[in-house]
């Protein structure tokens, strides 16, 4: 079931109002039964994974706070990480790296072949992993105390707005949520309505609209010239910020109208003026996930230098590869940590030459510029079915032989209406980050006409989100 | 206060919910719909099974076939009723297979729809000639014709039973492509699919047209706006799209399906198997459309000549024809089309 479907608009309207209507005590099931069914709208076996995961951490958490012996602890702690991974490389990576084996194993004469496994990757995986992991890495670290409450427990892993993309909740920010008693708030309705109308507009408005040219460019490179694959991956940054953070929003404001804050997972990233100031913008939940779980763990930036790129070039590796099992996210996360590499050299040269930065509104307006045509030029990697097709279509565009016809798969009005989309939308994200809802008047005067515009301008083919597949 | 309203919106919308995810329920609620004129009623095949699907006020055309009554056949009564005739069909002909009185010489008829998943018992009367027609649409070919053990699945051969005439009467040949597998599409219908709701729909459908010339995916407007083309048969991603093009192996897949599809049904004791292809809609007014070429299907399959089957050739009479002969807004042919289709098969008949 996606966000953008007519099923989740009734779905939302049974569970929030059923939710209201029932005693604080029975919400958790109400909200464990909606989560369930949610997640089972779309592979319904799947659940089964969920299940086993749910079981294995729960029981973790409870030894982990139990137990006083530190071995003992760690041994728990190490059979909890290593059942989320393993699950994680069956369903996500055996494939992968089978078909890599084996062609090694061709190229090297070697006769036999590493079998394939004929399954589908269970949506939202990686995310409800992830989450699942901070929990009992916060349970070992004494930062949590283990959760009791087995369905309350279950709900924390599986709660429906950010079961299948996040945002990555921390235990700290949610458990005590669901425990807790939140009676009807009409604020918390406006704001959360509010949020969930702007992603939807991102998504079906924007994103969806994007698409139908990025599709098309991308299915065909050799067909397109330079300034059109340059425009698409350009549109593209676009594609994928509105699409993640669109849900994002949805997730948020859902969760918002029943009165649970979750954590926010965008701010503005292409405002950034910088690659590191981008990944404080950008998929925050995953990066501060990154940061407390494998990062600083690794030593952070409290070693030597090269150590310290090491760790960042690691980190980044590893989270282009929790995107997906193809070399593209593993190329697209390493040119992330090369940027940062690069942009801590070039600020440490500055430094040591005693050059002093003084902010000017040019100079920034050009930083971002700058950090946006490298962020972009890293999604022509995440965006390619292949590595060699990524590498094509960044040699064709850094050619720099812009000639050719530039025909699209939108005419030239909506390719206009579109670009007027997102400088609306930057300027949104730069001057109201957030839109106050207090005004009932105003909250609905703006609600109204942000539907009304879906309806007239959103592309409603129920396209799924793109994070949907990690 | 707020209670009652809260669970009147609760039971309100679950009970959509559960209407929708119950096909039957859904099924019984469009019966409803499609036959009432009143606000609630549906508009998705009155006008068009094309407009239901985009909308564009340009195509509400208030009698989608294009002409206002059916041609009746004069096949005189007094003729010799000589031929049980049988046949496979797809939406094109189920109508016209209702009524015996269309053919020459035809005694009684026995059809079965291509996607029906029941089998019709059958026994021949050796006494009559037995007629087996094959009709498909052109869009449908590449999906049946090349697989016997679909093809010969219809019809179960019970010499002992006594035989009922099993045609299915449909009531209106418009309402046939309503497909109930997918809940949100329900819930679409559920929710959103009411005549009173038709002007907003028009709207957007006329907005997103004039702005970005986008319209449902599933429907083309041709070049010269007059028709609206069905999607699949145009995207040449569909194997049913007339541009499509179609390699060897496929092709040969066809003829020998088609051929072990003569032998089974002339063994059973057919007297002789007929194949009508009904021409995509594209093929005969636009064969050029959006500058793709025609793959050229319906002339490759019926001029085989390993091909067994014997061939009533629509394609040639619809590109000479001078009327109209498909809907503007519908993805069938008129009644002209139709007619042009039966004299065809009539002047087979007329031989026996």
């Amino acid at each position: 079931m996606v966000f953008n479907s007519l099923q989740f608009f009734l779905f939302y309207i049974i569970v929030t109002v059923g939710y209201y209507l029932l005693p604080h005590r029975f919400r958790w099931l109400l909200l464990l039964l909606a989560s369930c069914y949610f997640y089972m709208a779309f592979v319904p076996i799947y659940i089964l994974i969920l299940a086993g995961t749910i079981i294995i951490d729960y029981f973790a958490g409870i030894y982990l706070e139990k137990i006083a012996d530190q071995k003992k602890r760690k041994r728990f702690l190490i059979l909890s990480i290593v059942t989320n991974v393993g699950i994680l490389c069956v369903f996500k990576y055996y494939n992968f790296f089978a078909a890599n084996i084996n062609d090694l194993a061709d190229s090297a004469h070697i006769t036999g072949q590493l079998f394939y496994l004929k399954i589908l990757l269970p949506i939202g995986l990686s995310f409800h992993t992830f989450q699942a992991m901070s929990y009992t890495i916060e349970v070992y670290r004494g930062n949590q105390k283990a959760e009791k409450h087995f369905g309350i427990y279950a709900l924390y892993v599986m709660f429906y707005p950010q079961l299948v993309a996040g945002p990555i909740e921390r235990p700290q920010n949610v458990l005590h949520q669901f425990h807790e008693e939140h009676r009807f708030n009409f604020e918390n309705i406006k704001s959360g309505l509010m949020q969930m109308a702007f992603g939807l507009f991102k998504k079906v408005v924007i994103a969806d609209r994007i698409s139908i040219l990025v599709d098309a460019v991308y299915a065909h490179p050799r067909q397109n010239s330079a300034s059109n694959l340059a425009i698409a991956t350009c549109l593209y940054s676009f594609q994928i910020y509105c699409d993640f953070s669109g849900y994002s929003d949805m997730a948020i404001g859902t969760a918002k109208t029943m009165g649970i804050d979750l954590m926010t997972n965008f701010r503005s990233p292409y405002l950034s003026r910088s690659v590191n100031e981008f990944w404080t913008r950008w998929h925050i939940s995953l990066s501060t996930w990154f940061r407390d779980y494998l990062y600083i763990p690794l030593g952070g930036n409290r070693v030597p230098v090269p150590r310290w790129f090491l760790n960042l070039f690691i980190v980044f590796l590893i989270s282009g590869f929790w995107h997906g099992a193809n070399w593209t996210f593993i190329a697209w996360g390493a040119l992330h940590g090369i940027f940062l590499i690069v942009e801590i050299i070039k600020n440490m040269l500055l430094k040591k030459a005693g050059y002093s930065f003084k902010p000017n509104a040019l100079k920034s307006i050009f930083q971002a510029l700058i950090t946006f045509i490298l962020v972009s030029f890293a999604w022509i990697f995440f965006r390619s079915p292949n590595v060699h097709t990524a590498f094509y279509i960044s040699g064709k565009i850094l050619s720099g032989n812009f000639s050719g016809a530039t025909n699209f798969a939108i005419n030239q009005f909506e390719l206009l209406f579109t670009i007027c989309l997102i400088v609306a939308l930057l300027i949104k994200e730069y001057y109201f980050a957030i839109v106050s809802t207090k005004n009932t008047t105003f909250f609905i005067v703006m609600f109204s006409i942000i539907m009304l515009l879906c309806y007239l301008f959103g592309i409603f083919n129920n396209k799924q989100f793109i994070y949907f597949q990690f | 206060m707020k209670k009652i309203l809260a669970f009147a919106l609760l039971i309100v919308t679950l009970l959509i919910l559960v209407i929708s995810s119950v096909n039957d329920l859904t099924r019984l609620f469009a019966q409803a719909k499609y036959k009432s004129k009143a606000w609630w009623g549906s508009d998705k095949y009155i006008y068009g099974d094309l407009y239901g699907f985009c909308y564009l006020p340009k195509f509400r055309i208030n009698s989608p076939q294009g002409v206002d009554n059916r041609v009746k056949f004069d096949t005189t009564a007094t003729e010799t009723k000589k031929i049980d005739l049988y046949a496979l069909s797809d939406s094109y002909t189920w109508e016209i297979f209702t009524d015996p009185s269309l053919f020459y010489h035809v005694n009684k008829i026995t059809f079965t729809r291509l996607n029906d998943r029941q089998v019709t018992p059958i026994t021949l009367d050796k006494t009559k000639k037995n007629i087996l027609i094959l009709e498909s649409s052109e869009r449908n070919i590449r999906l049946v014709y090349e697989d016997t053990a679909y093809l010969t699945r219809f019809f179960d051969f019970k010499p002992s039973l006594t035989v009922q005439n099993t045609a299915i009467k449909p009531t209106n040949n418009f309402r046939f492509n309503f497909k109930l597998n997918d809940v949100d599409a329900n819930i679409e219908f559920n929710l959103w699919d009411y005549r009173l709701l038709t002007p907003f729909k028009e709207f957007k459908a006329q907005l997103s047209y004039s702005l970005f010339n986008r319209i449902n995916p599933d429907a083309y407007v041709s070049d010269d706006k007059r028709y609206l083309l069905y999607g699949i048969t145009v995207d040449t991603i569909y194997k049913q799209s007339s541009f499509k093009p179609i390699g060897k192996p496929e092709l040969n897949g066809i003829i020998e399906a088609l051929n072990k599809t003569y032998d089974y049904y002339k063994s059973k004791g057919f007297d002789e198997v007929y194949m009508a292809i009904i021409p995509n809609p594209v093929t005969i007014l636009y064969p050029h459309y959006n500058n793709y070429t025609y793959n050229q299907l319906i002339p490759l399959v019926q001029n085989d000549k390993r091909l067994k089957v014997k061939v009533i050739d629509a394609g040639e009479s619809f590109k000479q024809a001078r009327t109209q002969i498909y809907c503007y807004s519908d993805t069938h042919w008129n009644y002209n089309g139709e007619k042009i289709w039966l004299s065809l098969v009539n002047n087979i008949l007329k031989k026996y």
